[in-house]
This record gives structure tokens, sequence and C-alpha cells, in this order.
């Protein structure tokens, strides 16, 4: 029903794997591909309804170029993660407000690029002291990626230089606090006949039941209402809290936020044929909320 | 706080306000879009009612018995199944008394009953009930994919989603690199249109505009408003001294 595609070997395998985990490990940072094959799928009763959303044409680095030059929203982006309210709906500072404006420049980017067909090289540490900073790397490096990591201390592109420093110390003070759903996890209960990467309208309404519990959860037991949610691209749902009690949340507080959310139901059935009982043992827990 | 010890704290009787609440979102979804035949067919079929069925635990099994008998060769839709395995189940557990099962009810004992009761709940979540990808959410130092950035295997963009409409989102209905190009060749423009960014040519307008309105619009007011109570504290303490 599905072939796995292997990439070439290449250097983002071995950044992937020497990260400890960092990345988002589920929609991201496979290394396989599954794609669903015309002759496989007929005569299925489901076959209507599957669709792959994995297609190579969909893709290019000039397609990708042009989107960054001609679409991609870089002032929504600048005018949202340097929480400025002296800025105008422009995205230009009315006003110096330096503290803020650090908050951007803070922040790290790291961006995917590909030089060169099946070699994909992971940059760390990026950091863009305003918006055009910002939109001149991405043009100039047209990244595969772009992910977005913590507020720093310090810029991150600085960041070798302070961690030889004895005075400063270089780490992490403010991060939205995020939430990422895959449909990759629900395997086991998807009977559409869709499974891995695979996505159908039949199981994506258990991304809309997720983001209705999630969203009302967030916002009526934590207070939460800065949330906005986005749709990550092919299997599911991202996530990012961005009121500031959010993201100046310690990592066991949101290891406590994030707790609160689970629950575990595996006992309560006594057939153990489900195929997601592994996945329930593995990490479904309701801890109470305690932080 | 989140500890191995009290982590791993199952369903229990009563059920915590918060899975309350969400088994009162969830149930109706579950009827509408898990059970039909157009759906995921858990009541729709024999081969998967079977299988729910068998979950039940060992004090259900009478009414695992007599529903598998009983619908082997009824009519009754997917929904009407759920309903009616809900009422044999309330009846064995004596939540609801027919004369006939009053006396029978009572020799279950409060543990069996509650495993009988929570496991409705359980099939609920089992497939409905959101599973996160914890690690991402634990770690301020965590790296996520940026919103508008576009899934090299799809070639769709990140588009926000408005939690409003989410009934409304299609993840088909994301338009992919090569489609935004063609919609920027075939704009025309309407007069007196304005046109501020590129993007309101295509079909990235309605959720980059939520984005802008229903997302940063409020969180400024927001950020304005403690910026406010900072200054005036701020001004306050000046005064004192």
């Amino acid at each position: 029903m599905t072939e796995k595609r292997n990439r070439p070997e290449g250097k983002a395998a071995d950044g992937g794997d020497g990260m400890d985990g960092i990345f988002d490990d589920g929609d991201e940072m496979d290394m396989d591909t599954t794609m669903t094959t015309n002759d496989d799928k007929e005569g299925e009763a489901t076959s209507a309804e599957v669709k792959s959303v994995t297609n190579k044409s969909y893709f290019s680095p000039q397609l990708l170029a042009q989107y960054y030059s001609r679409l991609f929203p870089f002032d929504l982006l600048h005018e949202w993660l340097s929480y400025d309210p002296s800025c105008n709906q422009k995205g230009e500072q009315k006003s110096q407000s330096p503290t803020n404006t650090k908050i951007f420049s803070r922040r790290e980017f790291s961006f995917t690029i590909e030089p060169i067909p099946g070699e994909e090289i992971y940059i760390r540490y990026q950091s863009f002291l305003d918006q055009a900073e910002l939109t001149n790397a991405v043009l100039k490096r047209n990244p595969h990626k772009i992910d977005i990591g913590a507020i720093f201390s310090h810029p991150p592109k600085d960041h070798h230089a302070i961690q030889g420093s004895t005075q400063r110390k270089f780490a992490p003070v403010q991060r939205e606090l995020v939430f990422d759903v895959d449909l990759t996890d629900y395997d086991g209960v998807r009977k559409c006949g869709c499974s891995a990467a695979n996505i159908c309208t039949k199981c994506w309404k258990m991304m809309g039941m997720a983001m209705k519990v999630m969203d009302v959860g967030l916002k009526e037991d934590f207070g939460f209402k800065n949330i906005a949610w986005f749709y990550s691209g092919r299997r599911g749902i991202h996530a990012w809290i961005c009121d500031e009690s959010a993201r100046e949340l310690s990592d066991p507080g949101r290891s406590a936020v994030a707790s609160y959310f689970e629950v575990r139901t595996t006992m309560y059935f006594t057939v153990t044929t489900c195929v997601d009982t592994i996945y329930f043992e593995k990490v479904r827990a309701w801890a109470s909320y305690t932080y | 706080m989140g500890t191995d010890k009290n982590q791993n704290v199952d369903l229990s009787n009563p059920l915590h306000p918060t899975l309350q609440r969400a088994y009162a979102i969830l149930e109706p979804m579950f009827v509408s879009d898990i059970i039909p035949a157009g759906a995921h067919g858990i009541l729709a079929f024999e081969e998967h009612w079977t299988d729910l069925l068998a979950t039940l635990p060992p004090s259900a099994s009478a009414v695992r018995e007599s529903l598998e008998k009983k619908w082997k060769n009824d009519v009754t839709t997917p929904e009407e199944k759920w309903t009616e395995l809900k009422r044999y189940l309330d009846v064995l557990i004596g939540k609801v008394t027919t004369a006939k099962k009053a006396k029978q009810s009572k020799k279950m004992g409060a543990a069996d009953r509650s495993k009988i009761e929570l496991w409705t709940i359980a099939t609920v979540f089992r497939y409905t009930y959101p599973r996160l990808d914890i690690n991402v959410s634990k770690m301020q130092n965590h790296l996520l994919k940026s919103p508008f950035c576009v899934h090299p295997k799809t070639g769709r963009v990140c588009v926000p989603i408005d939690i409003k409409k989410v009934d409304e989102f299609d993840p088909f209905d994301v338009p992919t690199l090569p489609q935004l190009m063609d919609e920027l060749d075939a704009f025309e423009g309407k007069d007196g249109q304005k046109i501020q960014y590129e993007w309101e040519k295509t079909s990235l307008k309605e959720s980059f505009r939520h984005f802008q309105t229903d997302f940063l619009a409020p969180m400024w007011k927001d950020l304005k408003r403690a910026e406010k109570v900072k200054a005036e504290q701020q001004a306050a303490i000046t005064v004192d001294f």
C-alpha cells in the first residue's frame, strides 16, 4: 500500500541524531516519506478519500524563492515575534523601545538548507537584528525549512563568544508554550486506510477534535488568551501560546501544563489487541497540575 | 510537579472536571465523525464492532454477548448502536433500573461498576482525545517549524487556522506553491482595490488576515495594556519617593 523512499544519505541525518531530541521529531526530521501509489489504492472502499499529500512537483527551490520574495509575510512574523506594543501595523517602530527590540534580536532561528540536492545542512543559532536582516538572510539562503527556537539571554549568533566567557551565561529566557499534534500518533485508531504521513478528510477530523479540546482547556483552565493555531503543512497541527505568562514558563512548568492534557486509557480495555496500546503505555499519563 | 511518581494517573471516578468538559465536546464528534460508515466505521461494520465490544470489561460480558447477537441481524444505525450500548451498560451497573435488572445490578461491586462507566469514556477518548507529542512542549529550548513556511514534502503553506472555523478547515484546500504562483499570475485587480501585500492576491488572504485581526491585534491590546499598567506602577513608585 505504501512504499518507502529513502533519501540519499546527507548531513541532516547526522545533524538530526546529534541534537538530543531538540527538534520537533514528528513531522519534520523523519528521513522516510511514505507515498501512496494510485495502483495500490484502486478498488479499495476508501480509495476516493485517501489522497497523497506528497508530491515532488509541488516543491522546488525556484518556487520556494518566489514564495519568499513575493508572499512570505515577513512583517507579520516580525510583528508577532517582537512582542512590541510600540510597533504599528506595518511593523515599523514608532518609538525606540530597546528592550523589546532586543526580544526579536535574541530569538533563535535555524535554517535547513540544501545547497546540493539530497544534502541537507542544518544551521542553528541564527539571529537577526530586525525584520530587514531576517528577510535578507532568508532570500539569500532560500531555506527549505525555518525553525523558531527560544529567546536567549544574548543574541544566539554570538553564542560561541558568550559560552567562552566566565561572566556571562548564554541561556534561553523565554519561549512560547508550543504544542504539536500529529496524525501519525493516531495510526492505531485511524480506520480510514491512512497511516504514517498519509491523511484524508476522515482522519483530519481528529485534528479538529484535538484543537477544540486544547483550545478550551488552555483558555478556561490556564487563562491563556493569545493562542495561534497552524497547519503543520503535512499531517498535523501546531499551537503557539504567546501570553507573557506562557512565554516565561520554566521547563518543569511546561511539562506540568502538557501533562495536564494527557490521559491514559489503556487499562480500561480488556483485550489488548489494539494496535495503539504501546503508544498509550509509552506516553499517555495524566498528572495532577501542581506547578 | 510532573515527576514519574505522580504521573500515570488514570481516569478515575468521578472524572476530573477538565475531562468531563472534554467528554462533552468529544462524544458528539465521536458519534458524527468516528462511528458512522462514512467515517471510521467503528459501529458500522460487524468486524469493527466485534473488536470494540471485545474491549469491554469481563463484568460486562453479558452486554457484549447480547449485543453481538442482536446486532448481527438488525439494521440500526451506528448512532443507534452507540446509544443502545450505553443504555445496556447503564442498566447493567444499575444507573438505569428496569424491574427485571434491579436485583442483578446490586450484586456488582463498586469497582466493577466504575470500570464499566469509565470504559465508555475511555473508548471515546481513545479515538478523539488529543495525542500530544509532549517532547515538543516540555523544553524552552526546542525548535519548532516556523509558521508560514512551506512543507518541502507537500509544497503546502503552514497557514494559520481559525479555531472558530476549525470544522471548515480542510488541509487539501491549503494552497501549494505552484497554485500560489498561478493565483498571482491570474490576479486582476478591481477598480479602487488597494493591495498592501502580494498575498492578498492569493488564497492565503483569508488565513493571513485571520492571523492579523484575530491574533496579532488582540495580542497588541494586551501588550499595550500591560505596558500602561507597568508605567503607572512605575509612576506611583516615583511619586512615593
